[in-house]
């Protein structure tokens, strides 16, 4: 009779274990992979049609907080944010917010909430789901890393910088313990 | 071969023909109107030692807040509010106890043309001060488990019109690193309490050809990030039976400070009513302070607040003199779901004064 109940909870330990090893193996994997591209710069990406060329960081952080909703030709932005927990939303949370994650989503809930915030980010959870969706619409601003960026996306200077620049400020990791 | 960034950069200073080794992207259809609806309310339990009050379990609103992106241009939004209890218009209970009823607080259809003007239609809060604008019907929002006596609600007896139907302008204004914004909003206004009526927001019906208008200016400046000041005046005529014309003048200023882990919001407002029939002129003063910070989960706060309305008052005679401090703790349990636990004291005008304790569950889903 104790033995049943004995079995299962044996079996439940080793299925938990065999979980955890799993899952040590793919958060190995993602910290190799995050290592690797730790001193990789983020682009900020527009549609190739946006005649935006520059952007002083201060105006991209009010672009990112929801604070300016329209492009200087009138059309509206729409903000592409990758999922939480993705290496680039980190560095954009700490580069450009300064906020973590539930504090970014209380800003925008409240944003819309108060109706100062048009339109929420939209999610996506891939580079390729965020160029295609830049290529898309046309008032779309986004960010990928620099070796996601490919011909259908233009590439933002920030502060008259590339990110190939030696002084970009946007990088997965922060910059010389600068931030 | 230079990398599709290196090769971005001098497509930036000249125009290169694009990358055709690279296949087109798949077209999207964006032409989809969605709809989004998210949640607000609460669950209190409170008590005071006010004669004739008992300590109840009460359910807070229950807020549907509803978007719809319509257009790029277009958008609506919405405030569907459930709430149990009777109205209590100018300490006048109408509706039943206990009985849940439905009100639809916003009901705004938006126009944005860019950052400098954008309009709205229907159903709104009154831009006067800050707090009207920045909570509307969430309590989750708020740090503490109420609004201040300033900002109540025209059916929880609040002395201000904070609803109003017709058009709101707002926008910024081209002015640097100062941050200057702009509301200007033309409505019914309120209706005055002669005869009582059920529901004093004039959402189909204005009592008279006047319209109440408002101007708000306020500033943000870039310098120090998290800083609003403003001010806002408010007019409307008031004509309530067999009295003469009442005109009413809101005056309001605030300056808060919020950033994620402190805020310190402080405002005044000066409600003046002046009879045309040349008779005197009767000033409501109010303000609120109220200080915060955050440590973790943890949420201390500390609020003032200070309302003296004359005792013959033409509008509302009942309100008096209501002051005192609140101090509570707010404690986030997760992400959505706030506790917090409150102390007020209020002091009244030629009645004793009111303590009282609130412990809320504020959530959102």
């Amino acid at each position: 009779m104790v033995r049943r109940p004995l079995f299962l909870i044996i079996a439940l330990v080793l299925v938990l274990l065999a979980d955890g090893s799993a899952q040590k193996t793919v958060r190995a994997s993602a910290d190799v992979q995050n290592s690797v591209a730790a001193d990789e710069s983020l682009a900020i990406v527009v549609n190739q049609e946006n005649t935006v060329e520059n952007l002083a960081m201060k105006d991209l952080r009010s672009i990112f907080m929801g604070e300016r909703s329209h492009w200087p030709n009138g059309r509206r932005i729409t903000l592409v944010m990758m999922e939480p927990g993705q290496v680039e939303r980190k560095a954009i949370l700490r580069d450009i917010y300064r906020m973590n994650e539930a504090d970014f989503s209380r800003h925008f809930l409240q944003g819309l909430f108060t109706g100062e915030v048009f339109v929420s980010p939209k999610t996506l959870a891939s580079p390729v789901g965020v160029r295609k969706f830049i290529f898309n619409v046309p008032g779309a601003i986004g960010y990928v890393r620099a070796s996601d960026v490919d011909s259908t996306i233009k590439v933002v200077r920030i502060d008259g910088r590339l990110p190939d620049d030696k002084d970009y400020q946007l990088r997965l990791q922060p910059h010389n313990g600068t931030k | 071969m230079p990398s599709p960034l290196a090769q971005q950069g001098a497509d930036s200073e000249q125009h290169v023909e694009p990358d055709v080794s690279n296949p087109e992207p798949e077209r999207m259809d964006m032409s989809k109107t969605l709809l989004r609806m998210r949640g607000f309310g609460d669950v209190s339990f409170n008590g005071s030692d006010q004669k004739g009050s008992t300590t109840s379990f009460s359910l807070g609103q229950l807020n549907l807040f509803v978007t719809s992106d319509i257009s790029e241009k277009f958008k609506f939004l919405g405030e569907i509010v459930f709430e149990s209890g009777p109205d209590n218009f100018y300490e006048v209970p109408s509706g039943r106890t206990n009985e849940f009823g439905v009100d639809v607080e916003r009901y705004l259809l938006q126009y944005s043309y860019n950052d400098y003007f954008n309009l709205a239609v229907g159903r709104y809060h009154t831009a006067i001060g800050f707090y009207n604008t920045a909570y509307h019907h969430s309590t989750w929002f708020q740090t503490t488990t109420g609004r201040p006596l300033l900002f109540q609600f025209e059916d929880t007896g609040g002395i201000l019109p904070i609803h109003n139907v017709g058009v709101s302008a707002s926008g910024r204004i081209p002015s640097g690193s100062l941050g200057l914004h702009y509301v200007a909003e033309i409505g019914n206004g309120r209706a005055s309490r002669s005869p009582l009526q059920d529901e004093p927001v004039q959402n189909e019906v204005d009592e008279n050809n006047h319209k109440a208008f408002n101007l708000a200016l306020f500033a943000r400046p870039e310098a120090i990030h998290g800083l609003q000041v403003g001010f806002s005046g408010y007019h409307d005529l008031l004509t309530p039976l067999a009295k003469p014309p009442i005109g009413e003048t809101i005056l309001a200023a605030h300056g808060v400070y919020m950033m994620p882990n402190f805020e310190w919001l402080n405002e005044v407002v000066l409600v003046r009513h002046s009879p045309q029939d040349g008779s005197r002129v009767f000033n409501t003063t109010g303000f609120y302070t109220q200080i915060s910070k955050r440590w973790g989960s943890y949420r201390p706060y500390f609020r003032y607040q200070y309302i003296n309305a004359p005792n013959n008052e033409p509008i509302f005679p009942d309100v008096g003199l209501r002051a005192g401090p609140s101090v509570g703790l707010r404690y986030d349990a997760a992400e959505s779901v706030a506790l917090k636990f409150q102390y007020d004291y209020n002091q009244l005008r030629n009645q004793p004064g009111v303590n009282a304790l609130t412990l809320q569950l504020g959530f959102t889903f």
